[in-house]
Protein backbone atom coordinates (compact mmCIF):
# COMPACT_ATOMS: atom_id res chain seq x y z
CA UNK A 1 0.00 0.00 0.00
CA UNK A 2 1.35 3.64 -0.69
CA UNK A 3 0.67 5.70 2.37
CA UNK A 4 0.37 8.56 0.48
CA UNK A 5 -2.51 7.80 -0.94
CA UNK A 6 -5.61 9.53 -0.73
CA UNK A 7 -8.30 7.02 1.07
CA UNK A 8 -11.74 6.74 -0.47
CA UNK A 9 -14.97 4.68 -0.36
CA UNK A 10 -15.72 2.81 -3.76
CA UNK A 11 -19.23 4.46 -5.23
CA UNK A 12 -21.69 2.57 -3.99
CA UNK A 13 -20.32 2.29 -0.44
CA UNK A 14 -22.31 3.83 2.58
CA UNK A 15 -20.71 4.20 6.40
CA UNK A 16 -23.89 4.25 8.02
CA UNK A 17 -23.68 4.82 11.73
CA UNK A 18 -26.49 4.03 14.36
CA UNK A 19 -26.91 4.24 18.37
CA UNK A 20 -24.89 1.80 19.10
CA UNK A 21 -23.42 0.16 15.73
CA UNK A 22 -22.06 1.19 12.17
CA UNK A 23 -22.24 -0.18 9.38
CA UNK A 24 -20.70 0.04 6.15
CA UNK A 25 -23.80 -0.62 3.20
CA UNK A 26 -22.33 -2.28 0.31
CA UNK A 27 -24.28 -3.30 -3.05
CA UNK A 28 -24.40 -6.83 -1.82
CA UNK A 29 -25.23 -6.45 1.84
CA UNK A 30 -24.28 -4.65 5.10
CA UNK A 31 -21.04 -5.27 7.19
CA UNK A 32 -20.97 -4.88 10.68
CA UNK A 33 -17.98 -2.80 12.20
CA UNK A 34 -16.12 -3.22 15.27
CA UNK A 35 -15.47 0.11 17.15
CA UNK A 36 -11.66 0.18 15.55
CA UNK A 37 -12.89 0.07 12.33
CA UNK A 38 -15.62 2.41 12.85
CA UNK A 39 -13.28 4.75 13.59
CA UNK A 40 -10.89 4.12 10.66
CA UNK A 41 -13.90 4.07 8.50
CA UNK A 42 -14.29 7.59 9.59
CA UNK A 43 -11.66 9.24 8.56
CA UNK A 44 -11.90 7.37 4.84
CA UNK A 45 -12.49 10.65 3.33
CA UNK A 46 -11.62 11.20 0.22
CA UNK A 47 -9.10 13.38 1.89
CA UNK A 48 -6.74 11.76 3.94
CA UNK A 49 -3.54 9.58 3.33
CA UNK A 50 -3.01 6.35 5.59
CA UNK A 51 -0.43 7.93 7.25
CA UNK A 52 -2.95 10.96 8.18
CA UNK A 53 -5.26 8.62 8.98
CA UNK A 54 -2.87 6.65 11.30
CA UNK A 55 -1.59 10.05 13.13
CA UNK A 56 -5.15 10.76 13.51
CA UNK A 57 -5.68 7.25 15.72
CA UNK A 58 -2.79 7.25 17.46
CA UNK A 59 -3.96 10.74 18.91
CA UNK A 60 -7.68 9.35 19.53
CA UNK A 61 -6.57 5.90 21.44
CA UNK A 62 -3.02 7.56 22.57
CA UNK A 63 -1.41 4.20 21.33
CA UNK A 64 2.11 3.67 19.14
CA UNK A 65 1.61 4.87 15.62
CA UNK A 66 3.53 1.35 14.80
CA UNK A 67 0.94 -0.43 16.30
CA UNK A 68 -2.37 0.80 14.88
CA UNK A 69 -0.53 1.28 11.56
CA UNK A 70 -0.56 -2.19 11.70
CA UNK A 71 -4.30 -2.83 12.38
CA UNK A 72 -5.06 -0.06 10.37
CA UNK A 73 -3.10 -1.98 7.36
CA UNK A 74 -4.88 -5.20 7.71
CA UNK A 75 -8.36 -3.60 8.03
CA UNK A 76 -7.72 -1.30 4.88
CA UNK A 77 -6.26 -4.26 2.93
CA UNK A 78 -9.24 -6.38 3.46
CA UNK A 79 -11.54 -3.40 2.35
CA UNK A 80 -9.50 -2.82 -0.43
CA UNK A 81 -9.63 -6.61 -1.59
CA UNK A 82 -13.15 -6.52 -1.07
CA UNK A 83 -13.83 -3.95 -3.60
CA UNK A 84 -15.28 -1.42 -1.06
CA UNK A 85 -11.96 1.40 -1.69
CA UNK A 86 -12.09 3.30 -4.82
CA UNK B 1 -37.99 -17.68 19.84
CA UNK B 2 -36.71 -14.08 19.33
CA UNK B 3 -36.89 -12.80 16.49
CA UNK B 4 -33.40 -11.11 15.37
CA UNK B 5 -33.28 -8.09 13.37
CA UNK B 6 -33.85 -7.84 9.94
CA UNK B 7 -31.32 -5.76 7.96
CA UNK B 8 -33.03 -6.70 3.80
CA UNK B 9 -35.72 -6.02 2.32
CA UNK B 10 -36.72 -7.36 -1.15
CA UNK B 11 -39.71 -5.75 -2.88
CA UNK B 12 -40.65 -7.25 -6.54
CA UNK B 13 -42.79 -4.70 -7.11
CA UNK B 14 -44.40 -6.13 -10.12
CA UNK B 15 -44.13 -9.29 -11.49
CA UNK B 16 -45.07 -8.23 -14.99
CA UNK B 17 -41.24 -8.32 -17.53
CA UNK B 18 -40.83 -7.82 -21.02
CA UNK B 19 -38.50 -10.30 -20.97
CA UNK B 20 -39.21 -14.33 -20.75
CA UNK B 21 -35.77 -15.63 -19.39
CA UNK B 22 -36.29 -19.59 -18.99
CA UNK B 23 -34.44 -19.25 -16.11
CA UNK B 24 -36.99 -16.91 -14.36
CA UNK B 25 -37.46 -17.62 -10.24
CA UNK B 26 -40.82 -15.63 -10.42
CA UNK B 27 -43.81 -17.92 -9.76
CA UNK B 28 -45.27 -19.86 -12.73
CA UNK B 29 -48.39 -18.63 -11.56
CA UNK B 30 -47.50 -14.87 -11.66
CA UNK B 31 -50.52 -13.61 -13.04
CA UNK B 32 -51.96 -14.31 -9.85
CA UNK B 33 -50.23 -11.20 -8.44
CA UNK B 34 -51.99 -8.95 -10.29
CA UNK B 35 -53.40 -6.44 -7.66
CA UNK B 36 -50.22 -5.16 -7.24
CA UNK B 37 -50.12 -2.77 -4.10
CA UNK B 38 -50.12 1.13 -4.39
CA UNK B 39 -47.37 3.28 -3.94
CA UNK B 40 -48.53 4.65 -0.69
CA UNK B 41 -48.95 1.13 0.39
CA UNK B 42 -45.12 0.70 -0.58
CA UNK B 43 -44.14 3.33 0.88
CA UNK B 44 -45.36 2.26 4.22
CA UNK B 45 -43.62 -1.12 3.83
CA UNK B 46 -40.75 0.53 3.38
CA UNK B 47 -41.19 2.33 6.68
CA UNK B 48 -42.59 -0.53 9.01
CA UNK B 49 -39.39 -2.42 7.40
CA UNK B 50 -37.05 0.75 8.56
CA UNK B 51 -38.08 0.67 12.07
CA UNK B 52 -37.69 -2.87 12.70
CA UNK B 53 -33.83 -2.25 11.37
CA UNK B 54 -33.81 -2.56 7.63
CA UNK B 55 -31.01 -1.07 6.20
CA UNK B 56 -31.23 -2.05 2.88
CA UNK B 57 -33.54 -2.14 0.05
CA UNK B 58 -33.72 -4.20 -2.69
CA UNK B 59 -36.12 -3.07 -5.56
CA UNK B 60 -36.80 -6.12 -7.61
CA UNK B 61 -39.68 -7.71 -10.31
CA UNK B 62 -40.38 -8.67 -12.84
CA UNK B 63 -38.89 -5.80 -14.30
CA UNK B 64 -39.47 -2.78 -11.18
CA UNK B 65 -39.00 0.09 -13.79
CA UNK B 66 -42.48 -0.72 -15.19
CA UNK B 67 -43.69 1.06 -12.26
CA UNK B 68 -44.09 4.64 -12.89
CA UNK B 69 -43.79 5.10 -9.33
CA UNK B 70 -40.68 3.56 -8.75
CA UNK B 71 -38.61 7.51 -7.70
CA UNK B 72 -41.21 8.06 -5.30
CA UNK B 73 -40.52 4.77 -3.45
CA UNK B 74 -36.57 4.77 -3.90
CA UNK B 75 -36.97 8.54 -2.25
CA UNK B 76 -39.27 7.29 0.42
CA UNK B 77 -36.19 5.11 1.32
CA UNK B 78 -33.41 7.05 0.77
CA UNK B 79 -35.06 9.91 2.97
CA UNK B 80 -35.12 6.99 5.79
CA UNK B 81 -31.41 6.02 5.49
CA UNK B 82 -31.55 3.01 3.51
CA UNK B 83 -29.33 1.67 0.73
CA UNK B 84 -31.54 1.54 -2.05
CA UNK B 85 -30.43 -0.77 -5.08
CA UNK B 86 -32.43 -1.55 -7.69
CA UNK B 87 -32.50 -4.88 -9.90
CA UNK B 88 -32.99 -4.74 -13.52
CA UNK B 89 -32.86 -5.68 -16.79
CA UNK B 90 -32.12 -1.91 -18.08
CA UNK B 91 -34.86 -1.91 -21.18
CA UNK B 92 -36.63 0.94 -20.13
CA UNK B 93 -34.04 3.01 -18.13
CA UNK B 94 -33.89 6.12 -20.70
CA UNK B 95 -32.25 9.32 -19.53
CA UNK B 96 -35.46 10.80 -17.74
CA UNK B 97 -36.03 7.42 -15.57
CA UNK B 98 -32.42 6.84 -14.77
CA UNK B 99 -32.13 10.76 -13.79
CA UNK B 100 -35.19 10.48 -11.57
CA UNK B 101 -34.00 7.89 -9.76
CA UNK B 102 -30.26 8.79 -9.15
CA UNK B 103 -31.85 11.90 -7.74
CA UNK B 104 -34.27 10.16 -5.39
CA UNK B 105 -31.33 8.77 -3.61
CA UNK B 106 -30.71 5.37 -5.50
CA UNK B 107 -27.42 4.06 -4.71
CA UNK B 108 -26.95 1.22 -6.67
CA UNK B 109 -27.96 -0.75 -10.03
CA UNK B 110 -27.99 -4.14 -10.87
CA UNK B 111 -28.36 -4.95 -14.66
CA UNK B 112 -28.54 -8.12 -16.06
CA UNK B 113 -27.21 -9.31 -19.08
CA UNK B 114 -28.14 -13.19 -21.01
CA UNK B 115 -24.98 -13.19 -22.44
CA UNK B 116 -22.14 -11.09 -23.87
CA UNK B 117 -23.27 -11.23 -27.57
CA UNK B 118 -26.55 -9.68 -29.04
CA UNK B 119 -27.91 -12.98 -30.68
CA UNK B 120 -27.93 -15.42 -27.88
CA UNK B 121 -28.53 -12.58 -25.75
CA UNK B 122 -31.38 -11.76 -27.48
CA UNK B 123 -32.22 -15.53 -27.70
CA UNK B 124 -32.23 -16.24 -24.21
CA UNK B 125 -34.36 -12.95 -23.33
CA UNK B 126 -36.86 -14.50 -26.12
CA UNK B 127 -36.77 -10.78 -27.36
CA UNK B 128 -34.45 -8.28 -29.31
CA UNK B 129 -33.52 -6.35 -26.01
CA UNK B 130 -29.59 -6.71 -26.03
CA UNK B 131 -28.61 -3.34 -27.16
CA UNK B 132 -30.98 -1.31 -25.45
CA UNK B 133 -29.15 -2.77 -22.39
CA UNK B 134 -26.11 -1.83 -23.75
CA UNK B 135 -27.16 1.90 -23.79
CA UNK B 136 -28.69 1.42 -20.19
CA UNK B 137 -25.16 0.43 -18.91
CA UNK B 138 -23.54 3.54 -20.70
CA UNK B 139 -26.02 5.96 -19.24
CA UNK B 140 -25.39 4.10 -15.47
CA UNK B 141 -21.58 4.54 -15.71
CA UNK B 142 -22.28 8.29 -16.98
CA UNK B 143 -23.98 8.94 -13.12
CA UNK B 144 -23.51 9.17 -10.33
CA UNK B 145 -24.76 5.50 -8.86
CA UNK B 146 -22.76 2.14 -8.08
CA UNK B 147 -23.65 -0.48 -11.33
CA UNK B 148 -23.06 -4.35 -10.62
CA UNK B 149 -23.53 -6.67 -14.04
CA UNK B 150 -25.16 -9.10 -13.49
CA UNK B 151 -25.09 -12.77 -15.81
CA UNK B 152 -27.01 -15.98 -15.00
CA UNK B 153 -25.61 -19.03 -16.05
CA UNK B 154 -26.63 -22.07 -17.17
CA UNK B 155 -26.23 -25.03 -19.72
CA UNK B 156 -26.73 -21.98 -22.63
CA UNK B 157 -24.38 -20.08 -21.68
CA UNK B 158 -21.94 -21.62 -19.22
CA UNK B 159 -19.02 -21.54 -21.75
CA UNK B 160 -18.86 -17.97 -22.30
CA UNK B 161 -17.57 -16.44 -18.71
CA UNK B 162 -14.49 -15.51 -20.83
CA UNK B 163 -16.33 -13.12 -22.93
CA UNK B 164 -18.48 -11.82 -20.24
CA UNK B 165 -15.83 -11.00 -18.29
CA UNK B 166 -14.43 -8.90 -21.74
CA UNK B 167 -17.71 -7.45 -21.99
CA UNK B 168 -17.44 -6.07 -18.08
CA UNK B 169 -14.23 -5.04 -18.90
CA UNK B 170 -14.54 -3.38 -22.29
CA UNK B 171 -16.82 -1.54 -20.02
CA UNK B 172 -15.04 -0.84 -17.03
CA UNK B 173 -17.39 -2.03 -14.60
CA UNK B 174 -16.11 -2.65 -11.29
CA UNK B 175 -18.46 -5.28 -10.33
CA UNK B 176 -19.34 -8.69 -12.09
CA UNK B 177 -21.52 -11.01 -10.48
CA UNK B 178 -21.74 -13.88 -12.10
CA UNK B 179 -24.26 -16.20 -10.95
CA UNK B 180 -25.46 -19.73 -11.29
CA UNK B 181 -29.12 -20.17 -12.20
CA UNK B 182 -30.99 -21.40 -8.63
CA UNK B 183 -33.72 -24.07 -9.34
CA UNK B 184 -37.03 -21.89 -8.91
CA UNK B 185 -40.19 -20.99 -10.59
CA UNK B 186 -39.52 -21.57 -14.02
CA UNK B 187 -36.03 -22.16 -13.64
CA UNK B 188 -37.22 -25.16 -11.84
CA UNK B 189 -39.83 -26.14 -14.50
CA UNK B 190 -36.56 -26.03 -17.24
CA UNK B 191 -34.38 -27.44 -15.26
CA UNK B 192 -32.98 -30.27 -18.10
CA UNK B 193 -32.64 -27.64 -20.29
CA UNK B 194 -30.24 -24.87 -17.95
CA UNK B 195 -28.08 -27.68 -15.31
CA UNK B 196 -24.85 -27.07 -16.61
CA UNK B 197 -22.49 -29.89 -16.86
CA UNK B 198 -19.54 -30.86 -14.47
CA UNK B 199 -17.01 -29.81 -16.94
CA UNK B 200 -19.06 -26.57 -17.76
CA UNK B 201 -18.82 -25.62 -13.94
CA UNK B 202 -14.96 -26.86 -13.56
CA UNK B 203 -14.00 -24.82 -17.02
CA UNK B 204 -15.79 -22.02 -15.30
CA UNK B 205 -14.15 -21.74 -12.09
CA UNK B 206 -10.92 -21.71 -13.92
CA UNK B 207 -11.76 -18.95 -16.30
CA UNK B 208 -12.70 -17.15 -13.13
CA UNK B 209 -9.92 -17.96 -10.95
CA UNK B 210 -7.23 -16.39 -13.68
CA UNK B 211 -9.94 -13.41 -14.20
CA UNK B 212 -9.41 -12.02 -10.83
CA UNK B 213 -6.02 -12.96 -10.81
CA UNK B 214 -5.28 -10.91 -14.18
CA UNK B 215 -7.76 -8.10 -12.83
CA UNK B 216 -6.68 -7.92 -9.06
CA UNK B 217 -8.70 -5.17 -7.37
CA UNK B 218 -10.13 -3.72 -10.53
CA UNK B 219 -12.88 -6.07 -10.90
CA UNK B 220 -14.59 -7.60 -8.09
CA UNK B 221 -15.97 -10.88 -9.92
CA UNK B 222 -18.77 -13.07 -7.81
CA UNK B 223 -19.16 -16.43 -9.32
CA UNK B 224 -21.90 -18.26 -7.12
CA UNK B 225 -21.40 -22.46 -8.08
CA UNK B 226 -24.51 -24.15 -8.52
CA UNK B 227 -24.92 -25.75 -4.98
CA UNK B 228 -25.48 -29.04 -6.64
CA UNK B 229 -21.76 -29.53 -7.47
CA UNK B 230 -20.40 -28.65 -3.79
CA UNK B 231 -20.50 -30.63 -0.71
CA UNK B 232 -23.29 -29.00 1.30
CA UNK B 233 -26.09 -26.60 0.75
CA UNK B 234 -25.85 -22.78 0.12
CA UNK B 235 -26.66 -20.72 3.54
CA UNK B 236 -29.78 -19.85 2.06
CA UNK B 237 -31.37 -16.05 3.30
CA UNK B 238 -28.17 -16.44 5.98
CA UNK B 239 -31.02 -18.75 7.35
CA UNK B 240 -35.09 -18.19 7.63
CA UNK B 241 -36.31 -15.30 9.26
CA UNK B 242 -33.06 -14.31 10.04
CA UNK B 243 -32.34 -11.05 7.99
CA UNK B 244 -34.37 -10.81 4.95
CA UNK B 245 -37.84 -10.11 4.49
CA UNK B 246 -39.68 -10.27 0.75
CA UNK B 247 -42.62 -8.83 -0.44
CA UNK B 248 -44.44 -9.86 -3.59
CA UNK B 249 -46.47 -7.77 -5.82
CA UNK B 250 -49.63 -8.40 -3.80
CA UNK B 251 -47.86 -8.13 -0.62
CA UNK B 252 -47.66 -11.15 -0.05
CA UNK B 253 -45.10 -11.10 2.58
CA UNK B 254 -42.01 -14.27 2.53
CA UNK B 255 -38.91 -15.20 4.27
CA UNK B 256 -37.50 -15.76 0.75
CA UNK B 257 -38.67 -14.95 -2.81
CA UNK B 258 -38.92 -18.18 -3.99
CA UNK B 259 -41.20 -19.75 -0.82
CA UNK B 260 -44.14 -18.96 -2.31
CA UNK B 261 -43.53 -22.59 -4.05
CA UNK B 262 -43.78 -23.92 -0.47
CA UNK B 263 -47.67 -24.35 -0.64
CA UNK B 264 -47.74 -26.10 2.67
CA UNK B 265 -46.84 -23.00 5.15
CA UNK B 266 -49.55 -20.33 5.86
CA UNK B 267 -49.83 -17.22 3.46
CA UNK B 268 -49.50 -13.93 5.05
CA UNK B 269 -50.16 -10.36 3.27
CA UNK B 270 -48.52 -7.21 4.83
CA UNK B 271 -51.81 -5.19 3.83
CA UNK B 272 -53.37 -7.51 6.47
CA UNK B 273 -51.16 -7.32 9.20
CA UNK B 274 -48.42 -5.22 10.12
CA UNK B 275 -44.63 -6.14 9.09
CA UNK B 276 -43.36 -6.12 12.51
CA UNK B 277 -46.00 -8.89 13.73
CA UNK B 278 -45.27 -10.88 10.57
CA UNK B 279 -41.25 -11.00 11.41
CA UNK B 280 -41.86 -11.17 14.97
CA UNK B 281 -44.99 -13.68 15.46
CA UNK B 282 -46.14 -15.13 12.36
CA UNK B 283 -45.88 -18.80 12.16
CA UNK B 284 -44.93 -18.47 8.46
CA UNK B 285 -41.50 -16.26 9.59
CA UNK B 286 -41.35 -18.72 12.68
CA UNK B 287 -41.33 -21.85 11.23
CA UNK B 288 -37.52 -22.61 10.35
CA UNK B 289 -36.43 -19.80 12.44
CA UNK B 290 -33.14 -20.94 14.54
CA UNK B 291 -32.02 -24.62 14.63
CA UNK B 292 -34.34 -26.23 16.37
CA UNK B 293 -36.51 -26.74 13.35
CA UNK B 294 -34.22 -29.37 12.46
CA UNK B 295 -34.02 -32.69 11.51
CA UNK B 296 -31.22 -34.83 11.42
CA UNK B 297 -28.71 -35.13 9.80
CA UNK B 298 -28.44 -31.00 10.58
CA UNK B 299 -29.67 -31.06 14.15
CA UNK B 300 -26.07 -32.69 15.21
CA UNK B 301 -23.99 -31.59 12.13
CA UNK B 302 -21.66 -28.98 13.28
CA UNK B 303 -22.62 -26.78 10.35
CA UNK B 304 -26.32 -26.32 11.49
CA UNK B 305 -25.08 -22.31 11.96
CA UNK B 306 -23.17 -22.30 8.93
CA UNK B 307 -25.72 -23.02 6.08
CA UNK B 308 -28.99 -23.29 8.29
CA UNK B 309 -29.74 -26.75 6.92
CA UNK B 310 -29.80 -25.19 3.14
CA UNK B 311 -32.51 -23.90 1.29
CA UNK B 312 -36.19 -24.55 2.45
CA UNK B 313 -37.83 -23.72 -1.06
CA UNK B 314 -35.55 -26.91 -2.53
CA UNK B 315 -36.23 -29.13 -0.14
CA UNK B 316 -40.12 -28.50 -0.39
CA UNK B 317 -39.50 -28.77 -4.16
CA UNK B 318 -37.25 -32.00 -4.18
CA UNK B 319 -39.06 -34.36 -1.06
CA UNK B 320 -42.41 -32.72 -0.37
CA UNK B 321 -41.61 -31.65 3.01
CA UNK B 322 -40.18 -27.98 3.44
CA UNK B 323 -38.78 -29.03 6.56
CA UNK B 324 -36.55 -31.78 5.17
CA UNK B 325 -32.76 -31.54 5.21
CA UNK B 326 -31.56 -29.38 1.51
CA UNK B 327 -31.06 -32.19 -0.72
CA UNK B 328 -28.06 -30.53 -2.30
CA UNK B 329 -26.59 -31.51 1.47
CA UNK B 330 -24.51 -34.74 0.40
CA UNK B 331 -25.14 -35.88 4.59
CA UNK B 332 -29.08 -35.44 3.00
CA UNK B 333 -30.30 -38.65 2.80
CA UNK B 334 -32.08 -37.09 -0.72
CA UNK B 335 -29.13 -36.54 -2.02
CA UNK B 336 -29.47 -39.57 -4.61
CA UNK B 337 -32.16 -36.75 -6.29
CA UNK B 338 -30.06 -34.40 -6.61
CA UNK B 339 -27.08 -36.71 -7.82
CA UNK B 340 -29.67 -38.37 -10.53
CA UNK B 341 -30.74 -34.94 -11.87
CA UNK B 342 -27.28 -33.22 -12.10
CA UNK B 343 -25.22 -35.92 -13.43
CA UNK B 344 -28.21 -37.22 -15.91
CA UNK B 345 -28.61 -36.84 -19.70
CA UNK B 346 -32.01 -35.87 -20.18
CA UNK B 347 -31.62 -32.27 -21.89
CA UNK B 348 -34.43 -30.75 -23.03
CA UNK B 349 -34.76 -27.55 -24.77
CA UNK B 350 -35.96 -24.66 -22.55
CA UNK B 351 -39.31 -23.25 -22.62
CA UNK B 352 -39.55 -19.63 -22.61
CA UNK B 353 -41.44 -18.07 -19.55
CA UNK B 354 -44.56 -16.66 -21.15
CA UNK B 355 -45.32 -13.13 -21.58
CA UNK B 356 -48.25 -11.92 -20.02
CA UNK B 357 -50.72 -10.66 -22.69
CA UNK B 358 -52.15 -7.46 -22.41
CA UNK B 359 -55.89 -7.09 -21.49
Amino acid sequence: MIETERLCFARGVVLREEDEASLLLVPEGAIFLNGTAAAIANLIDGKRTFAEIVEVLSEQFSEERERVAADAREFIERLRASGVLA
Amino acid sequence: MNAPRPLSLLCELTYRCNLQCPYCYNPLDYHAYRDELTEDEWKRVVREAAELGVVQLHLSGGEPTLRRDLAGIVREASALRMYVNLITQGTFLDETALDGLVDAGLAHVQISIQAPEEELADRIAGTRVHQRKLEAIERVLQRNVALTINCVLHRVNHDRIADVIAFAERYGVRRLELANVQFYGWAYRNRLALMPTRAQVERGMQVVEDARRRLGDRMQITYVLPDYFEEYPKPCMLGWGNAFITVAPDGRTLPCPAAAAITTLPRVNVRDVPLREIWEDSQLFNAYRGTGWMPEPCRMCDRREIDFGGCRCQAFLLTGDAGATDPACRLSPDHDLVVAWRDGRDVLPFAPRIVEKAH
